[in-house]
Parts: C-alpha cells; sequence; structure tokens
C-alpha cells in the first residue's frame, strides 16, 4: 500500500484539515508529534528517499531557527512569567522560549504535510482528479498542464536570451545592480516568448478537438473508494493523538491570540 | 491519377484572409478542392499564407487570431462554420512545424488519449485506439515515455499519432519536417507514404524540400508571393510549366527538376518535358557522367589552407546535468575557411557552437581565438571579432526596431550617431532591409528575419561567424542570399563555421566538414571524401547530396547493364 495509490484530491483535503486542526493548538509537542508521524508516513509508506525530503525540507529549518530566534529575541515579557535569563534589554523567558519553540515546531508540522502530499502525488493525477471529483474546469486543469510541461523549456529560453545578449557584447552581470537591470532586459522577451509559445500550444489543443466542454469522459479515471477516506482519518486521528498525547503530558495549550 | 469523378471532400470558394488592422490580405481569392485519397502539396514562398490557409481550413483561424475571413469553406457539402465546436477536428487533423509546442500533456499515451477524450470516444476503446496509433508511426515502445524526452524526429512521429488516432479524413501536414536531420526527415516521410497506401485519408502537405514528397503527390497548387493562385494542377504540369515561374518565386524545385533544368539550359538535357524522378532525368541525358560535372555545384575549390589558424578547440569535453554532452574534440579553423558541422538531431552541435562562442565554458580542454584563451578575452572584445548567429532567429532580436537591432552593439561601443546612422544603412542596403527599418523585428517574414539576424553580425565585421542551422524552414530564394551574404563574407577573409542539415549547401561550400554523434567527433575532412564513409553517414544520419546520389544510381545501373550483358 503506497500514499501515490491514494486520491489525490482526499490527500490534498487532509493536508488543509490537518493544518486547520494544528492551527487550533500553540505548544511545541503537538506539532512536533505531527511530524513524527507524516515524516514517518513519508519514507515508510511513501517511499521517498530521506535524502530528496530533507533536500527540500531544509530550507524550511533554517526558516524555523530565524522565527524561533526572533520570537526569542523580540518577544514581550509579560508579568509573572519566569525568567531565565537577562542580558541589558534582553530577556528570555521560559513562555517565550515556549511560544518560540511553538512556532517553529508548527512551520516545520506544515511543511512535512505538505511534502507528503507533493512528494507522493503526481501533478497529472492530482488535475485529473480535481476535474472528476472537485469539477475544476478542464479549460482551467488542461491550461495548467500545459503550463506545467512550459517550464523546463523557460529555463532554455532565459539560457537562449541570455545569449543572445551576450554575443552583442553585453557582458555578464556581476553586482546586484547589473544582474536587477538584466532580468529588465529580459523579461519583455521572455514573456513574448512565452505568450507566443503558450498560442502555438492553444492552438495545438484546439486543433485536437479541445473546446473546454465539461461534460468528459476521462481514460484515466481517479475514483474515491473507503480507502480514502481511512485514509483521511489516519492522519486527521494522528493530529488529534498528538494533541491528546501532548494534553496528557499537560503540554497542551490552544491558540489564544499569542503572536 | 487524382479521383477527380468523386465528389470532393473540402471546397473553399473566393477564400481570403486579412488579419486585422493589416491592409493586404495574407491569401486572396484561393479556390481550390481536395478530393478523397488525394495528396496535395501546397506551395508558396516563404510568407505567402501557406499555414494560415490551413489554419483556416480547420477552423483554427479566424478564431485564434483578430482577423476577417472572407468566401466559404466546405467540408462534405456543409459549411464549416455549421460545425460544432471541436467536431470539424476530428475529420481535418494537422501536424505543426514546431516539435516542441504542440503537445499539452506529460507522457505520450496521456496525450493520445487527451485528443481521443475530446472526441468522446468511450473511455474503453481509448487504450486499443492509443496502441494502433502509436504502432503505426513505429512508437509503441514509447508508449509510457515521457514527451520531452523524445527527439525531435519522435515528436514529429508523436503528433502524426495523435491525429491519425482520430481517424481523420484529411491530413495536413504544416512543414512537419523543417525541425528534423535528414535522416528522421526521411523516416517520417516514408511513414506517411507507408500510411496513405494503406488508409484512405486526404494529404495536404505545405513543405519547403520537395524531393522525399514528390513520389507521393497528385497535385500541387501554388501560391505566390501576394497569396494568389499561381497554378493548381498535376505534379507534372506544375513544374513542367511552372519551373521558371516557382524559382522566380522563391520556391524550392525537387532536385531531379532542378537538375533537368540546369541541363536545358546548358542544352544537354535532351528530354521533352522537365523529370520528376531520378530515373528521368538520367534517361534525359545523352549523356549522364558529363552531366554530372555541369550539375555539380561546387562554388569552392577545396585545397588544404595555408591561411593561418584562427581558431583551434584542443580536447574539448563538455559535460551538464552529469551527462556527456561532447567527448574530446579537436580542431581548427584558418583565416577565409568554411567549416560545415554536421550531425543527427541532439548529436552535440549546437552545445559544441556554443562553446566555441564562448557562451558555455568547456569542462575540460581549451579553445584559443587568435592564439588566446577565450576565457581570457573581454566580452565586448570578443564580440567585435566573433558573430554567432541562432538557429531562430527570433532568439536573438533584442530591439524593438529594424534600426535599432543593428545599432545596439555600435552603441555599446559608444560611437556617435552619425557614424552609427552610416554603419547601420550600410548593413541594411546589404541584406535589402533599408524600407523595413522602422519596423518591429518580429513583424518581418521568416525571410527577413534570418537576413536581420545575419546582418546584426555583419555589422561589427566580425572575424568568424558561428551560424546555427541558418537555412531552416527557409524557401529558395532566402536561402541563396543567405549563402551569397556569406561568400563575401569569405571573400573578404571571413571564416563560417556552420552547423547544417543541408547536404547540398554542405557539397558546395564547405571547405571543411566535422560531423558530431553522441558527442564525439567521427569525422573530419573534406565533404567528398565523406560521401564514400557509409557507416559515418549511417551513424550521424546524413544523406549523400543529390549530384552524389545521382552518380551512385548511375553507377549502379551501370554494375546492372555490365552484369546483364555478360
Amino acid at each position: 500500500m503506497l500514499l501515490h495509490e491514494f486520491n489525490p484530491s482526499i490527500k490534498a483535503l487532509t493536508v488543509i484539515v490537518c493544518v486547520l486542526i494544528l492551527s487550533l493548538f500553540f505548544d511545541p509537542v503537538t506539532p512536533f508529534l505531527t511530524l513524527v508521524v507524516t515524516a514517518g508516513a513519508t519514507f515508510i509508506f511513501g517511499k521517498v528517499s530521506f535524502k530528496r525530503w530533507i533536500l527540500l525540507f531544509s530550507p524550511f529549518i533554517f526558516m524555523a531557527i530565524i522565527y524561533i530566534w526572533s520570537a526569542l529575541i523580540f518577544s514581550k515579557t509579560i508579568e509573572g512569567e519566569t525568567i531565565l535569563w537577562t542580558w541589558g534589554i534582553f530577556t528570555l523567558t521560559e513562555e517565550g522560549f515556549q511560544r518560540a519553540l511553538s512556532l517553529g515546531m508548527r512551520v516545520l508540522s506544515f511543511t512535512s504535510l505538505s511534502l507528503l502530499f507533493i512528494l507522493t502525488t503526481k501533478p497529472t493525477e492530482f488535475l485529473l482528479s480535481l476535474m472528476q471529483q472537485c469539477r475544476l474546469s478542464p479549460k482551467l486543469a488542461y491550461g495548467i498542464m500545459a503550463g506545467y510541461r512550459f517550464l523546463p523549456l523557460m529555463k532554455d529560453e532565459f539560457e537562449i536570451i541570455r545569449s543572445a545578449h551576450r554575443i552583442r557584447g553585453i557582458p555578464k552581470a556581476r553586482t546586484l545592480s547589473e544582474k536587477i537591470a538584466e532580468l529588465k532586459r529580459y523579461s519583455v522577451p521572455l514573456l513574448a516568448g512565452a505568450i507566443r509559445k503558450a498560442e502555438r500550444t492553444a492552438m495545438a489543443m484546439e486543433s485536437k478537438g479541445f473546446t473546454g466542454d465539461r461534460n468528459r469522459d476521462f481514460y484515466q479515471k481517479i475514483s474515491v473508494s473507503w480507502k480514502d477516506w481511512a485514509y483521511f482519518a489516519f492522519f486527521i486521528g494522528a493530529v488529534l493523538a498528538s494533541a491528546y498525547i501532548s494534553w496528557l503530558f499537560g503540554f497542551l495549550q490552544l491558540y489564544n491570540g499569542e503572536l | 491519377m487524382a479521383l477527380h469523378h468523386n465528389q470532393p471532400l473540402l471546397i473553399t470558394e473566393q477564400l481570403s484572409f486579412r488579419h486585422e488592422e493589416v491592409k493586404n490580405p495574407v491569401f486572396k481569392n484561393v479556390n481550390f478542392s481536395l478530393y478523397p485519397g488525394e495528396a496535395v502539396l501546397l506551395l508558396g514562398p516563404s510568407g505567402c499564407g501557406k499555414s494560415t490557409l490551413a489554419f483556416c481550413l480547420n477552423k483554427l483561424y479566424p478564431e485564434a487570431v483578430d482577423g476577417e475571413l472572407n468566401g466559404t469553406i466546405s467540408f462534405k457539402g456543409k459549411i464549416l462554420d455549421e460545425f460544432r465546436p471541436g467536431e470539424i477536428n476530428q475529420h481535418i487533423g494537422i501536424v505543426f512545424q514546431d516539435p516542441e509546442s504542440q503537445f499539452c500533456m506529460p507522457t505520450v499515451e496521456e496525450e493520445l488519449a487527451f485528443g481521443l477524450e475530446n472526441m468522446k470516444t468511450p473511455p474503453e476503446e481509448i487504450e486499443s485506439k492509443i496502441d494502433e496509433a502509436l504502432e503505426l508511426v513505429h512508437l509503441l515502445s514509447f508508449k509510457h515515455a515521457l514527451i520531452h524526452t523524445l527527439s525531435g524526429g519522435q515528436k514529429q512521429k508523436l503528433a502524426l499519432a495523435c491525429v491519425l488516432s482520430l481517424n481523420p479524413d484529411i491530413l495536413i501536414l504544416d512543414e512537419p519536417t523543417a525541425n528534423l536531420d535528414p535522416a528522421s526527415s526521411y523516416e517520417l516521410t516514408r511513414i506517411i507514404k507507408e500510411l496513405k497506401e494503406e488508409q484512405s485519408f486526404s494529404l495536404l502537405i505545405i513543405e519547403h524540400k520537395l524531393d522525399d514528397w514528390i513520389d507521393l503527390t497528385d497535385r500541387c497548387v501554388v501560391l505566390n508571393r501576394d497569396g494568389e493562385t499561381l497554378f493548381n494542377g498535376s505534379t507534372a504540369d506544375c513544374f513542367n510549366k511552372y519551373a521558371e515561374e516557382l524559382t522566380l518565386e522563391g520556391i524550392w524545385l525537387p532536385s531531379a527538376v532542378r537538375a533537368g533544368l540546369l541541363g536545358k539550359k546548358a542544352g544537354i538535357y535532351k528530354g521533352e518535358n522537365l523529370p520528376l524522378t531520378d530515373r528521368e532525368l538520367i534517361d534525359g541525358f545523352v549523356n549522364p557522367y558529363t552531366a554530372l560535372q555541369i550539375l555539380d555545384n561546387r562554388k569552392t575549390i577545396h585545397q588544404v589552407s595555408e591561411e593561418p589558424v584562427i581558431l583551434s578547440a584542443e580536447n574539448l569535453s563538455f559535460h551538464k546535468d552529469g551527462k556527456d554532452l561532447l567527448k574530446n574534440i579537436s580542431f581548427s579553423v584558418n583565416k577565409g575557411e568554411f567549416v560545415a558541422i554536421a550531425g543527427s538531431n541532439g548529436s552535440g552541435k549546437t552545445t559544441l557552437s556554443r562553446l566555441l562562442t564562448g557562451l558555455y565554458a568547456p569542462s575540460k580542454g581549451n579553445i584559443l581565438f587568435y592564439d588566446r584563451s577565450l576565457s581570457q578575452w573581454k566580452e565586448q572584445e570578443l564580440r567585435l571579432k566573433l558573430g554567432y548567429v541562432f538557429q531562430n532567429p527570433e532568439h536573438q532580436f533584442i530591439a524593438d526596431s529594424v534600426y535599432e537591432e543593428i545599432a545596439f552593439s555600435l552603441r555599446i561601443q559608444r560611437m556617435t550617431d552619425a557614424e552609427i546612422q552610416k554603419m547601420v544603412e550600410d548593413v541594411l542596403h546589404q541584406v535589402n532591409l533599408l524600407q523595413h527599418a522602422d519596423m518591429h523585428p518580429f513583424s518581418l517574414s521568416q525571410g527577413q528575419k534570418r537576413r536581420l539576424s545575419v546582418a546584426s553580425m555583419l555589422v561589427n565585421e566580425q572575424d568568424m561567424l558561428l551560424l546555427d542551422e541558418p537555412t531552416f524552414g527557409q524557401d529558395a530564394r532566402t536561402s541563396a542570399e543567405l549563402m551569397a551574404l556569406l561568400e563575401t563574407k569569405i571573400h573578404s577573409g571571413g571564416s563560417v563555421v556552420m552547423i547544417t542539415h543541408d547536404m547540398e549547401i554542405l557539397h558546395s561550400y564547405a571547405d571543411k566538414v566535422i560531423v558530431l554523434s553522441e558527442g564525439e567527433k567521427i569525422y573530419e575532412g573534406l565533404p567528398d571524401s565523406l560521401w564514400k564513409e557509409h557507416e559515418i553517414m549511417k551513424m550521424a544520419s546524413l544523406k549523400v547530396p543529390y549530384t552524389e546520389k545521382l552518380r551512385n544510381k548511375l553507377d549502379a545501373m551501370d554494375g546492372r547493364n555490365k552484369f546483364a550483358l555478360t
């Protein structure tokens, strides 16, 4: 049983509901436990390699550290909190530390939930599922799909435009202001090229009889079964269980406008 | 051959199309019909509205652009407007020129399913139809492949499969081979020929290079530069009676016709009509071997150059994303030399040209330009001596007007306005674009764009010019004009390095040929000796030039005659 096999729309819904539930609580333990469960599920049932996961996850660790750091330094001290350490105008309290940690963990748990979805879902299947389960308009869905195909091409196009400028004798941009000027020069031809490509693809789609008609029978059927709802229930359950354990150990706190 | 006793499938009456805000129509008063099972070649110079006409025929135009279509098009007796949206596309399919922008799904299977779903094919029948269509174009083993990993030739075959899966009555091919190497393009035409024999669809073919198509067409329709019908009749009549007019319009003639025409002018071709096939051509010559000498269109006498070396590549290797794109390539370019680089699509030709111009840095090895490593040159200085012309002229344009496009590099050098004006006007005059100086580069015709892209590289009188397939998709006139520009360059002591699929150019102009295959240099030497290296020719998907092909045919025929005598 691989995570890839579940219905993409339900998976997306699961992530959204889990994030909403997690937002209700504001303590470090609940999101931490959720993080452990989702990351574990990603490795075990998603067959995602740790290397790939950490590569995508690490920028968020960095972000979380900055959050914690700034929350620590700029935290307001409320009367009656346990002071751990003071230095000049900076005061570190136990409660402030917990708040900062909660914030960092929250970021990381949201990230791991999103990664679970992104790393185990094919974009095509997600769009097909959105059309089949959520009545997303085919015009929009196939448009996104065609655009998705263009992404790698845009990189090539950028490379080409850069070359075109270089062969005219414009040296490589080195300073920041040069780089900004360069970006400005590139944006118009890049956009023009993208529009031309899009027009051609739109014509090719039309030539294959695409009208955007909502009434469409799909070759690749994406269905919803009890298993998908079991998936939904499992992850919601995991978040609630995390909150319960946190409560057992006396950490659980409801979010109360701390930020 | 044409089956005129049947009812025509498609009829156009007094068809004209005009883009909004443009005074002159793209084409006007086109009357033409297409009969079941017929193959028609639609000819005309670049920019005469062939593609526009094709888009109108399956209702893509005028909906996709702001334009006005006058006259009527009817399919099986029903006017096109009466068809529901998307309905006509099942009957009239089209394969476009650009392999990159005609798909919207990631994999081969999904792309085919997309078209079939559009046509409301019951889902349970789709799989078998996909397999069937892929089988027809020999792509079944790529069913689950990602489209962007396919080669250009495979993409065009896939585009063909997509259309065929819908079982159309009419198949329109809009320069499907323009971006392919000679062997892939030949393969595509053979597949279409096979299909044509098995299936009953009608074909409307738009192409510049006709050799591979001529044996499967029944009829030709020719549009002239103003988008008016010049000729509509049998293929034989078209080239017999109108060969001269076609040449004047800048339309490529099939090689046999062109050779016949040359022969006739030289008084050595005795056939009554101009030949359409090699056999007819050979039969028409009194002495085919002497004729070959006259037909041989070589312009340069190949000899070992004694001029100094201006660029030398030493053990070049290049890898990107863990792939070895080029392996250990060495060669040199002398002053005044014309070097051609050939090889199949994806063999590393463009990568090599980027290295030679210093746009990419080699992973290993060194490039010396005037005895100085490319990396030691200052960007501006280097560009004054080394020019690069892109494969797609549009990629190269960076200014808002033709004038500014040429003036751009002069402005970087901080010249005075008066100097700039004089130089720009000189160059524009040379490439015959002076009257278009104020236009936007993108609004020029295909041929004009090409000339502008080369002109922007002539203005600094660079010592060396690198060109990446500059003749692709160009009509005969533009090609000739371009080669004339390059010849002037060579005569004034410049060197030219050109990537090309065009074996005729290679044969006529190149002093030296470098052949690449999978990132390795597999040949360096004279073009004449290359034609004898059958292994290399095959590996690099090259085809011999026409005179060489004729010579081989003659030899084979002689051999057979001798065999018959003994």
